[in-house]
């Protein structure tokens, strides 16, 4: 390959380069300076130095949020990874029919706009009317019946199930994507070696798209972490903050009681939180590629 | 080996095949990219007829799709008279609070705007984003007239005027006749005691008794405040949400009204009301879910969207304690305003007295039911009975009205009260006092 100057390869970066700076970095920058301030959004700015980070690490409604937060990602991570690789493997099957009709049902659920879902699920969970306890009704569960999101108790399990149904299609297409890649040849020679379906997947096919399976944890475990669509759509964070999680605590200590500095500081305590888990997650699943 | 020429026919075939695959992807590509742009440039059909006016931004919540659709004839006749266009951006309650405090926070406000009085209003007056209209309210006593006594008070901060005041609305105990009776229930409750029995009649008989829409919190407050003030009266109601020095929310007569509402909650109010919205609420009432339900008077038009539902229900005044204070919950609670980066203040003011006028008003009032605080002359025929009766019992009989809560408070006070209202429903042991502690 030409040796290609230093120059032009940055001149073709410059357009991606400023949209990221612009709308990525400077803004970052910008919840950084104000994370050191109190501030209404509209009085002038007070510097208070840490204070609002003092706040933060004493406010119990932020660590109530943490928990939850780190709940949902370990249920995203260790429920809609292995689900999504189960139906991926089912799909990928020669021997399965209507190959393309899979591969359609399980995605669609993500092509759904997340306020449709918020808002149909909703209906489905609703205690008097909806179809959950409806249909606990008619096989005679009655006991089983809760007010889906309206107790603390069932809310934000109920919640982190729709995220499952909603997002494990993203991971079935990667999955199904990366389990084609593999050349057919070595599958072919496993089969004819007689090896059993098992023993294929965890010494053959999980080490050739290791490289995938790094990309998809680091995915769902960044994705999970700042979630805030359906919670905020279903619940709020209610009832009785046993849904927050730390996105919905900041779009209200920012936005609803207009304390933009406070709100910051949990922004900042946020991106650090993902900075620290992709650094893990890149030290846990380092592996050399299998070629 | 084929034959040459059999080759070059394949070969040409197989060429021919590809192009015409590339020519529909290509043709295919085309009609999308078309698509895309046209979707994007979409064409306002009044642009093409008005090109010459100005395009005002007009930011509103309508409560109810009667009310949605005057406001909208409204407009009609304003862009007719002025030339001008109006962009108007509508949703929902809570939301709708929380765009206007981000528009505040970056400074976008529209020309126009609906919102809430009371502090919250203040907060936003004093961050310099509303415009004064004074000059050109104190200039139209003509307009001004029209309004009933009173109503620029809350609207009026520092002796300036910021906004026009709207709609006065109230809120009120409805309650569904038809199962009252089922329950053997013969008299409406006038006293706390006598709702907690019509409630255990009720419950006895299988009916749910009340149903609240706890989700969207400050419907909780219909209960709290007005127990509150029945327990302690509206002088200490004042006091305490004006911010008096020495006062705060854990006061015994609140504290006994939190107790209440927490009792209220746990034995009467329907199954999972903390997974109901504030739309949910008054529809499912409406359908006869529940008995009883502290609406507004916004409710009324949900009530008469549903056939016959309006021949069932009926209100009454929220029950009294041992004094007989009878205020009711509400209010001109909310004004029109213009965005003080607002440059076409003339148009936007005319826009307001456009939406704000006898003729507007005098339809809301028929075809909602909701008080307005214009003096208009309704004709009692067009009216829907139950809201003419409740603008009867505001306008005579009421000794008067007490504001909401949660606009009297300052945005981080009021986020702190409606969690205190979940708090206090959430559980039978919840601690009442703590939770109004922590509100001031």
């Amino acid at each position: 390959m030409k040796n290609v100057k230093m120059r032009i390869r940055l001149f073709y970066m410059l357009p991606a380069m400023a949209f990221f700076i612009g709308l990525v970095i400077i803004p970052v920058g910008m919840s950084l300076y104000n994370s050191f301030f109190e501030w209404n959004g509209i009085n002038t700015k007070i510097f208070i130095g840490l204070g609002n980070f003092k706040e933060l690490i004493k406010d119990k409604q932020i660590s109530g949020a943490l928990i939850n937060t780190l709940k949902l990602t370990f249920a995203s991570t260790f429920f809609q990874l292995p689900i999504g690789m189960v139906i991926a493997l089912l799909v990928t099957g020669k021997k399965t029919k209507f190959k393309g009709l899979f591969q359609s049902v399980y995605f669609l659920p993500v092509i759904l706009s997340s306020s449709i879902v918020g808002i149909l699920w909703t209906q489905i969970y609703e205690p008097n009317l909806g179809l959950v306890n409806l249909l606990l009704e008619k096989l005679g569960l009655e006991r089983f019946q809760h007010a889906w999101l309206g107790e603390p108790q069932t809310a934000l399990y109920a919640v982190i199930f729709v995220m499952l149904w909603f997002y494990v299609g993203n991971y079935v297409l990667i999955y199904y994507g990366a389990l084609e890649s593999i050349p057919s040849d070595i599958l072919e020679y496993s089969e004819l070696d007689g090896v059993p379906p098992v023993t294929k997947f965890f010494k053959i096919q999980l080490p050739l798209i290791w490289p995938t399976i790094q990309l998809t944890t680091m995915l769902v475990v960044v994705n999970s972490l700042r979630y805030f669509d359906l919670i905020y759509i279903m619940t709020k964070g209610g009832p009785n903050h046993s849904t927050d999680v730390l996105a919905t605590v900041i779009v209200r200590e920012a936005f609803d009681s207009m304390r933009f500095g406070y709100g910051s500081a949990i922004s900042m305590f946020l991106f650090l939180l993902g900075t620290i888990f992709i650094v893990i997650i890149n030290r846990l699943m380092k592996k050399e590629s299998v070629y | 080996m084929m034959k040459p020429h059999k080759i070059i026919i394949l070969f040409i075939r197989r060429e021919k095949i590809m192009r015409s695959k590339k020519y529909v992807v290509s043709v295919l590509c085309a009609i999308f990219i078309f698509l895309m742009l046209c979707g994007g440039c979409q064409k306002n059909d009044k642009d093409d007829a008005t090109a010459k006016g100005k395009e005002i931004t007009y930011f509103y919540n309508a409560s109810n799709e009667v009310e949605r659709k005057i406001t909208e004839e409204a407009i009609k006749r304003y862009e007719k008279k002025s030339g001008n266009t109006v962009k108007t951006t509508t949703m929902e309650g809570e939301s709708y609070k929380t765009k206007i405090k981000t528009s505040v926070a970056s400074n976008t406000l529209p020309d126009v705007f609906n919102y809430w009085t009371g502090e919250q209003f203040q907060t936003i007056v004093e961050s310099g984003n509303v415009m004064d209209l004074s000059d050109l309210v104190n200039a139209d006593t003509e307009y001004k007239q029209q309004f009933i006594d009173g109503a620029f008070d809350e609207v009026t901060v520092r002796d300036k005027v910021y906004g026009i005041p709207t709609s006065v609305t109230g809120q009120i105990m409805f309650f569904n006749k038809t199962l009252f009776e089922k329950a053997g229930i013969s008299e409406v409750p006038s006293t706390i005691e006598e709702l907690e029995e019509a409630c255990d009649k009720l419950n006895d008989a299988g009916i749910t008794p009340i149903i609240c829409g706890s989700k969207d919190r400050w419907p909780l407050l219909g209960w709290f405040s007005y127990l509150a003030v029945r327990y302690g009266g509206v002088e200490l109601y004042t006091d305490v949400t004006n911010g008096k020095s020495d006062t705060s929310f854990a006061n015994p007569e609140f504290v006994r009204a939190g107790k209440k509402l927490n009792e209220i909650s746990q034995k009467y109010f329907i199954n999972g009301s903390m997974a109901i919205d504030s739309t949910a609420a008054p529809a499912q009432f409406t359908a006869g879910q529940a008995a009883i339900f502290i609406g507004g008077t916004w409710d009324i038009g949900t009530f008469a969207s549903e056939d016959h539902a309006l021949e069932n229900i009926e209100f009454a005044p929220f029950p009294a304690a041992e004094t007989d204070e009878d205020a009711v919950y509400g209010g001109i609670a909310n004004c029109m305003a213009v965005g003080a980066s607002s440059d076409k203040k003339e148009e936007a003011y005319d826009l307001i007295k456009e939406i704000m006028s006898v003729e507007t008003e005098t339809k809301k009032v028929e075809e909602t039911g909701s008080l307005s605080c214009m003096k208009v002359d309704v004709d009692k025929d067009k009216m829907i009975p139950l809201a003419y009766d409740l603008t009867e019992y505001f306008n005579k009989r009421a000794s008067g009205f007490f504001p909401y809560t949660d606009q009297a408070l300052n945005p981080e006070q009021a986020e702190r009260l409606l969690n205190a209202m979940t708090e206090i429903i959430a559980s039978p042991d919840a601690d009442v006092e703590e939770q109004l502690q922590a509100i001031k």
